[in-house]
């Protein structure tokens, strides 16, 4: 495998989604390529990065208002507004 | 959110009692997804604002349209609403199109990807990170945004993304590839 084939699969093999056979032409190419092993390195980070994203709590006022709002749309639709 | 029948399962529950006019269902089911429909949209337009526009017109639109809805599965159908009403933001908000959403996709080769995240790092880097993170999501043309966040911070299968986005699975695949591509280098600055 040489670069260009690697890059196209690096993605894949990050996600588990190579065959075995593929896995070890991708493992033994970036055992003896620096620049590969950087860019793999670097993806891994980023997703890792992405996925450790906190979640960002609504805030209370918000949610709040939007309970209100809800029950508002039902109770219009309840009269048949 | 993995594939869950459980989850799935409760859902239809909650929106049969919907139907049948029990209000409380609904304010379960709203319970259920507020969060999350609230981050999706948070992700996708880095404003508390218009995300929680967003996440309030998604559930109205939900609500009005529960007599019409007749697929089996509650999520995707939800997180459809709640994406389709943020590329709206974003489109009222950038007049023209960028150069990179102009861009051919749908010859690529599909990838399969799923997620790995066994990359150990610092806690307090990693809390740091979540403004990069946000400011790299926001430098993503709308389409590749979208599916970087239903895929990574919302966890959703690609199944479940291609039914959100209206796009084939191969579509999905590759728009991930891209995006997570550009986030690495903006992230990482390496090439």
């Amino acid at each position: 495998m040489d670069c260009a084939e690697v890059y196209r699969w690096l993605q894949a093999y990050l996600d588990y989604s190579v065959t075995a056979e593929q896995e070890r032409a991708v493992e033994a190419h970036i055992r003896g390529c620096p620049s590969c092993r950087r860019r793999l390195l670097s993806l891994a980070r980023t997703v890792s990065a992405l996925e450790r994203a906190d979640r960002v709590p609504p805030r209370v006022e918000f949610t709040l208002r939007l309970r209100r709002t809800l029950e508002e749309e039902a109770e219009r639709r309840r009269r048949g507004g | 959110m993995r594939d869950d029948p459980e989850r799935d399962r409760k859902d239809v529950r909650l929106l049969e009692q919907c139907r049948q006019g029990h209000l409380e269902a609904f304010g379960e089911l709203v319970e259920r997804y507020r969060v999350r429909i609230y981050n999706l949209a948070y992700r996708m337009l880095h404003s508390r604002e218009e995300a929680e526009d967003v996440t309030q017109e998604t559930f109205l639109n939900v609500y009005r349209s529960l007599g019409n809805f007749r697929g089996e599965r509650l999520a995707p159908w939800i997180y459809k609403i709640a994406s389709n009403l943020c590329l709206d933001h974003l489109r009222r908000r950038r007049p023209s199109v960028s150069l990179d959403e102009r861009s051919g996709e749908d010859d690529d080769t599909a990838r399969e990807i799923a997620d790995r995240t066994c990359v150990p790092e610092d806690e307090a880097l990693a809390a740091a990170l979540g403004e990069d993170i946000q400011r790299a999501i926001d430098s993503l043309p709308p389409k590749y945004r979208s599916v970087v966040v239903l895929r990574h911070i919302e966890d959703l299968p690609y199944e479940d993304i291609a039914e959100v986005l209206g796009v084939p699975l191969g579509t999905v695949k590759t728009r991930l590839f891209r995006a997570r591509e550009m986030l690495r280098v903006r992230l990482d600055g390496t090439r």
